[in-house]
């Protein structure tokens, strides 16, 4: 996922001069390529991440096109007020890429996870906002931010995303991983993964499940989302981030907002993170496990959920 | 060492600063709003960028050329929009009631939809970074603009002021001259007790900037510091200001944070403003 990044940065470096990367001493190796090619387009400001921000506002006042990339805390939290300041209300041109969304930097603890980031950074304004699944999804979204004029957020996991889904657009934002007619789950960012496989087991326990991927946070694809609820009575939302606020928060929101429109016997639930902290450490899939976002939990949860009729 | 600037010069901008005043007192107490101290303090460093030091006009606002005004500490915006409508890049408006009135951009805090202002400010801290980047961009385009930013002294309380001077100072961004509005007064105490003067100073001194200590009321003094030099360092300028000056009432008055002048203080202050 993290490759597919760079290389899609690498292309837009060298089509257009105006690109330029922002880093607060952290990206090692990512953008060796760009760095031995295109020297002067990296600029390193220093631990000192509302800088970077800044700075980056600085740059694109200038008609610069500038991404800054750090790990998702650092690069959301810790330079936020920058963010909706200097970037959002100033309306500047300024991408921004946090690697390590979820658990992916499990080992490292609280401070380097991401499970807030989505919910955050989708309620300023201006803001784009996106978590792929995929390295397809990586560089959908990439080309997206690069085409469209103002701040936007990319959230990339740290760990390789599985890659073996045979995906069908079903807009120009959304794919669809998996038929089934049962229970449609609708999914944000790489914990597809797990979905996807625990999907393909249930397919051989005679359970079948639709699985769709929206990468996009903001803008929303509503669309596609009203297309899924009126072919489906039973609705699964899943995501690798707090339950509060986050993905499956905006699907209920178009659920309550459009009852006459679609089909009103839906059953909801949203799986995700619980609104905590975790103090115990642990790998990535530990973290996922105490979530119930394990590939087994998620069947279990599914079985449940078809069963319950 | 001083050089002469001329005395008809001096007068002009006495001239302007004086009704650059009269408008920010009439502006404050139409709009009953708060900051009239910390925009007096800063009337004379304006009137000296804008109408002596700056390669500013309505004819080159959208020049990369051109050079670039931050006000960091975005409080004191009334004094930069009446310097702006007087140089006539703010045009077709009456300050004296737009300012804060529903519907209009005249914030308490500066917005880059104006015409002339480079960055919206309000939260401090944020401006010197902006300024750094406009230098860097600057820099790979070879373009030799000078970029001048204001930050209040209570401000240099923001970490984020020192993330800013550490990398100005480590990529010898030399075409930014940064101006310290030390009028010894902030939201909350007087007296500079968090970062003292000499502290300041000596932050910007081990920083490596080129420090200049001047009158922020004296045009000689501003003008001849002000004026681009060269030099392989950044420049910082120590601008000893008073808090609400040119009303005697307000003068080193910490309450004028807070306060706006009711009809008979502005009567006061008009007449002082003569």
């Amino acid at each position: 996922m993290r490759n597919t990044f760079s290389k899609k940065l690498y292309d837009m470096i060298k089509k257009d001069k105006d690109v330029v990367i922002v880093l607060a001493d952290l990206g090692y190796t990512v953008f060796d390529d760009i760095e031995k090619e295109f020297p002067g387009r990296i600029i390193n400001v220093g631990i000192a991440e509302q800088n970077m921000v800044g700075v980056a506002a600085g740059l694109a006042i200038s008609g610069k096109k500038p991404l800054i990339y750090s790990i998702v805390p650092f690069v959301t939290f810790r330079c936020l007020e920058q963010i909706r300041v200097d970037l959002c209300y100033n309306e500047l041109d300024v991408k921004i890429v946090g690697i390590g969304s979820g658990f992916s930097y499990g080992s490292c603890g609280p401070t380097h996870q991401a499970i807030e980031d989505l919910s955050i950074m989708k309620s300023l304004p201006n803001m784009k906002v996106m978590c792929p699944a995929s390295s397809d999804e990586v560089a959908l979204t990439m080309d997206y931010i690069f085409r469209n004029k103002g701040p936007a957020y990319i959230s990339l996991t740290k760990n390789t995303a599985y890659g073996k889904f045979a995906p069908r657009k079903v807009s120009d934002y959304s794919y669809q991983i998996l038929e089934g007619d049962e229970i449609a789950v609708l999914v944000n960012g790489s914990i597809l993964s797990n979905v996807y496989e625990a999907c393909i087991e249930l397919k051989k326990e005679g359970i079948s499940v639709a699985v769709y991927s929206l990468p996009f946070i903001k803008p929303f694809d509503v669309g596609a989302v009203k297309e899924i609820l009126k072919k489906f009575n039973r609705i699964l939302t899943i995501e690798e981030h707090n339950v509060v606020g986050g993905f499956g928060s905006s699907v209920a929101e178009i659920i309550a907002e459009n009852t006459s429109e679609i089909n009103n016997q839906i059953v909801f639930k949203r799986k995700g993170v619980k609104d905590t902290y975790i103090h115990e450490v642990g790998s990535h899939d530990f973290f996922l496990n105490i979530n119930g976002l394990s590939k087994d939990k998620i069947k279990e949860d599914l079985r449940e959920f078809a069963g319950n009729k | 060492m001083i050089n002469m600037v001329p005395q008809s010069d001096v007068k002009n901008l006495e001239i302007i600063s004086k009704k650059v005043r009269r408008d920010v007192v009439e502006m404050c107490h139409n709009a009953n709003s708060s900051h009239i101290g910390s925009a007096l303090s800063i009337v004379d460093i304006l009137v000296a960028l804008y109408f002596k030091i700056m390669n500013i006009s309505t004819d080159n606002l959208n020049d990369r050329n051109r050079d670039i005004f931050i006000l960091s500490k975005g409080h004191a915006a009334p004094a930069l929009y009446s310097v702006l409508n007087h140089k006539g890049i703010i045009k077709n408006v009456d300050l004296k009631t737009d300012y804060c009135s529903d519907g209009k951009c005249f914030a308490q805090h500066i917005s880059s939809k104006l015409p002339g202002i480079e960055h919206s400010t309000g939260s401090l801290g944020h401006g010197l970074s902006v300024a750094a980047g406009i230098a860097i961009a600057n820099k790979m385009d070879e373009i030799d603009s000078n970029i001048y930013v204001i930050l209040g002294d209570g401000e240099c309380n923001e970490g984020a002021v020192w993330e800013a001077a550490q990398l100005i100072s480590a990529e010898r961004l030399n075409k930014i001259t940064v101006i310290i509005d030390l009028n010894h007064h902030q939201a909350l105490e007087s007296g500079s007790r968090i970062l003292t003067k000499e502290k300041n100073i000596g932050l910007w001194k081990a920083l490596d900037f080129e420090l200049k200590e001047v009158d922020g009321h004296s045009f000689e003094e501003l003008i001849s510091n002000l004026e681009s030099n060269k030099r392989d360092k950044p420049k910082l300028i120590m601008a000893n200001t008073i808090k609400g000056k040119g009303v005697s009432y307000m003068e080193n008055k910490f309450e004028w944070h807070y306060k706006s002048p009711d009809e008979a203080q502005l009567k006061q202050a008009l007449s002082e403003l003569k």
